[in-house]
């Protein structure tokens, strides 16, 4: 935390001291690790900085051999707190350089307090025998006769890095076998490595072999002799280390966003245009974006059968685009399906058949058996081998990568979301006899329990309690948040019509009221997928809620007509504005006198007889929509409410540390209404409390 | 895998107890010195606390590469981090532009308060800071760079007058324009118009 406050200085004219004071009287609180992480990370650039300042040889490779420990990060004790530090020279004079000796390179590791010998075997019999001399531990080694040597360095980290990665093979990864290779190089003249050993083995035969099969992928610049490229060897240890948290792994597909809450930008000429109003009588027919997405899936099932080609799983538990989306097909029982296809796609990839399709289809299954962690690990190493092989997918099967990782991050977002807890203190004062019983408190915070009845039993006094006890949890949302939107971001930018995406990214920017970007958004988003219904219904949502209902209606309209039947009938259902008598007749009747009912309805409310009328009957469609876009359905607990009483003032969303969430929503006078959500589900769903509260509402104040 | 630093080898010492891995010692009293003042010139020009770490980290990464060449003759340590700061901000916000979004939320500020130990007056104030943060962004940029070096920085008159290479006289005078053209445009912004939801 900082805080400098400003004597006044010069003497300012009272119309603005008052400005300068309460400017003076900001404060600025700074996150607690930000100041250690960053002088970490500066520390780690001086480090690197050092040694590439540092004259010729002997720090040279020291920097070749920190470059690779990095790369490979390096977990084991010897490893990590040793320095290879090259002490003499690879090319001595009388030895022409590129002509490996065995005694011609020298190595060294030290470590705190003593030096330690690394002891190697040699890749080949035709290679040098050792490289075993040692040199003093500082100073210039070489004479003054010593041609001037510049080691390799190593070219590429981030490259480097994803390949190591793609190599590791995810079998001993979920078994959480890991281990560290010392790999040795002859770097050719042109910095290429055309033969790699192993110098140490890890103990692991598939990560020695998975580290030699990334060795010819490394690039780095060639030594120098004098000035003059010549071959060496290098060598330097490669860790590969299971991470099932993938905690680190984000960063490496994607840079959070400075902005998470901007529009993305695709590279082409007529972006900004297409957010111009969008003219609804020349849209497209929907019909042309599923016929563009049937192919880019057709293209994406052939790529999985291909994965799957040394196995007969696509006949017998098929047809490919089932399984592309995870889904069972078929009469076999869902779970014993999914085992079984499962079960063939880690084959696959144990057998270097995996590619990018099968990787999602593996990764839609396992977010189904409850393994989040690993499909989000499974969808990246997706996207590492479409940035490594850009030829191998087409940009919707990559959006879908993209698009999936992001879901998954968006999860992990709303479960995280706006949660906090009330201190017990916050009930100071605050009197409820007869909730005195309920509930106990934790820790110093009141428990969800407690919450609950004096929301139902003593709302005045709880709208107090929270008002002054409400502490929002430092749970890193906003860094769910913006990596979640750096996925959505990559998806719409490589597919600008991905559906997906574009509803989740423009959702996300409605339930901050982002309304201008929404539009935005929105009309990019119809443009390019052809006037896709959700599109339009997100622009009506944007121009219902700045003020511009007639234009709110005619897209809402534009979506209706382009929808399916039975989505259109959910939008336009009337359920959750009928009394309970109505209701029942309502619910019974056929679509086409639900229609007919639906017209009567709003007719009688004045709907084309009136602006208020028409405004009245575009927010229920406006509220529809959001529900669906929103929880999935409008008919949905969530959904309920939210249709019924439209987007509340404020909520508080508390969690009992059990991974359930209680959502209080605050329609100002009288109780919360409160649901419950688990944190890794998308269903939000009344309290038994909550449901009897708006049960009650309903008979108490039957809808208009 | 993991790379070397997000580890923690095997029988080592816990992360938080090894010992930090040396910078320049003159760059080190850097850091510990001024590293406040640029992140707060930094924060009171852009949106986001996320956007303020990642700016405050360019700044002294480049510092920290020009480090070797830096001529304490030219400018004082601070002084010269704060014009790196300047135009990393500059760069950071010609980005936004390009992407074409520059809003706040008041969801993006709750790092930045007002000191005072009420709950309703602290909501009520970081509303306020939000409509002042704002207007300042409808300032030109002479006018928002005096601003936060005087109430983001926390330089006095003199120390400013040093950065911007300015006389004390000019300095007061231009801050006192700054808060005069602020005042007006807040008052100028409606209530509604000057919340972004």
């Amino acid at each position: 935390m900082m805080e400098r406050r400003h004597p006044s200085e010069e003497p300012l004219p009272e119309e603005l001291r008052g400005l300068h004071d309460e400017l003076s009287a900001f404060r600025c609180e700074e996150r607690p690790s930000f100041g250690p992480e960053l002088r970490s990370e500066l520390a780690r650039a001086w480090a690197e900085e050092s040694v590439r300042r540092s004259a010729p040889w002997s720090r040279h490779l020291a920097t070749a051999a920190v470059v690779a420990l990095l790369v490979g990060g390096a977990a084991v004790p010897g490893a990590r707190a040793s320095i290879v530090r090259f002490i003499g020279s690879i090319g001595r004079p009388g030895v022409e350089a590129g002509t490996p000796t065995p005694d011609e390179a020298k190595l060294e590791v030290t470590e705190p307090g003593a030096a330690e010998r690394i002891s190697r075997r040699e890749p080949s019999g035709t290679e040098p025998a050792t490289m075993a001399a040692v040199a003093p531990a500082s100073g210039p080694a070489a004479s003054s006769n010593e041609p001037v040597m510049v080691a390799p360095e190593m070219l590429g980290r981030v490259a480097t890095e994803e390949l190591l990665q793609s190599v590791y093979p995810l079998a001993l990864q979920r078994r959480g076998v890991g281990g560290t290779v010392w790999l040795r190089l002859w770097v050719d003249d042109r910095g290429r490595p055309v033969d790699a050993g192993i110098s140490r083995s890890s103990g692991v035969d598939e990560l020695d072999d998975a580290a030699l099969r990334a060795a010819p992928g490394f690039v780095f610049t060639p030594a120098l002799q004098d000035g003059r490229p010549v071959a060496t060897w290098i060598e330097f240890p490669v860790l590969f280390e299971p991470d099932p948290t993938e905690a680190h792994a984000p960063g490496r597909i994607l840079q959070p966003l400075v902005d998470p809450l901007s529009l993305p930008t695709v590279p082409r000429a007529d972006w900004w245009q297409l957010s111009e109003p969008l003219d609804l009588e020349r849209l497209p027919e929907a019909g042309d974006i599923a016929d563009a997405d049937a192919s880019a899936r057709d293209r994406a099932a052939a790529l999985l059968e291909a994965a799957l080609s040394q196995t007969d799983v696509a006949r017998r538990y098929g047809p490919a685009p089932s399984i592309l989306r995870g889904e069972a097909s078929g009469r076999m029982a869902p779970t014993e399906w999914r085992e079984a296809v499962s079960g063939a796609l880690v084959e696959a990839i144990d057998l270097g058949m995996e590619n990018p399709a099968s990787l999602l289809a593996l990764g839609r299954i396992r977010i189904r058996q409850g393994l989040r962690g690993e499909a989000r690990s499974l969808f990246e190493r997706g996207l590492r081998m479409t940035l490594r092989e850009p030829s191998l997918t087409d940009a919707w099967l990559v959006a879908e990568l993209h698009f999936e990782r992001g879901s998954l991050l968006r999860d992990r977002w709303l479960g995280s979301r706006e949660v906090g807890r009330v201190r017990s203190e916050a009930f100071a004062g605050a009197q409820c006899p007869a909730a005195r019983l309920s509930g106990g408190a934790g820790a110093g915070y009141a428990s969800v329990e407690r919450l609950v009845a004096w929301n139902y039993l003593c709302p005045t006094a709880m709208a107090h309690v929270f008002g002054g006890g409400y502490e929002p949890a430092n749970t890193g949302s906003a860094g769910d948040l913006s990596l979640m939107m750096a996925s959505l971001h990559a998806a719409i930018e490589v597919y600008p019509a991905h559906v997906g995406a574009n509803t989740d990214l423009l959702v996300t920017l409605a339930m901050y009221e982002r309304w201008d970007d929404v539009l935005s958004g929105a009309r990019r988003f119809t443009r390019v997928s052809g006037g896709h219904p959700d599109g339009l219904l997100l622009a009506g949502l944007a121009l219902q809620q700045i003020g511009r209902a007639a234009e709110a209606r005619e897209h809402f309209e534009a979506a209706l007509e382009r929808m399916p039947d039975a989505d259109a009938a959910d939008l336009t259902d009337l359920r959750e504005l009928l009394g309970s008598a109505e209701r029942a007749l309502y619910v019974r009747l056929a679509p086409a006198e639900r229609t007919a009912w639906e017209d009567d309805y709003w007719r009688t409310r004045g709907r084309g007889a009136s602006e208020a009328g028409d405004a009245r009957w575009v927010e229920h469609l406006a509220r529809a929509a959001f529900a669906r876009l929103r929880f999935g359905t409008p008919f949905g607990d969530a959904g309920e409410v939210w249709v019924r009483f439209g987007r509340p003032d404020n909520v508080h969303i508390v969690d009992d540390g059990s991974g359930r969430l209680t959502e209080f929503w605050d329609y100002g006078s009288g109780p919360d209404i409160t649901f419950v959500r688990w944190v890794s589900s998308k269903r939000t769903e009344l309290t038994p409390e909550g449901r009897a509260y708006v049960d009650d509402l309903g008979k108490i104040y039957p809808p208009q | 895998m993991r790379t070397e630093q997000d580890v923690t080898p095997k029988g080592a010492e816990p992360r938080h107890a090894r010992p930090e891995a040396p910078l320049p010692s003159d760059f080190e009293a850097w850091y510990v010195e001024h590293r406040s003042a640029v992140y707060r010139y930094v924060r009171f020009r852009v949106a986001t606390r996320e956007a303020a770490e990642d700016v405050t980290s360019v700044v002294f990464m480049k510092a920290l590469k020009s480090f070797p060449r830096y001529d304490e003759a030219k400018a004082a340590p601070r002084t010269w981090l704060l014009r790196i700061a300047r135009n990393a901000v500059t760069d950071h916000l010609r980005a936004l532009q390009r992407r074409g979004s520059l809003h706040v939320s008041l969801d993006s500020i709750p790092d930045l308060v007002a000191d005072v130990p009420s709950h309703d007056e602290r909501v009520i104030r970081q509303e306020r800071i939000q409509k002042l943060l704002n207007g300042s962004r409808t300032l030109r940029q002479a006018d928002q760079e005096i601003l936060s070096l005087r109430f983001g920085a926390g330089l006095d008159n003199a120390e400013i007058a040093e950065h911007l290479r300015i006389s004390n006289n000019a300095v007061a005078v231009r801050l006192h324009r700054a808060l005069k053209r602020l005042r007006i445009s807040v008052e100028r912004s409606a209530p509604e118009s000057m919340d972004p939801r």
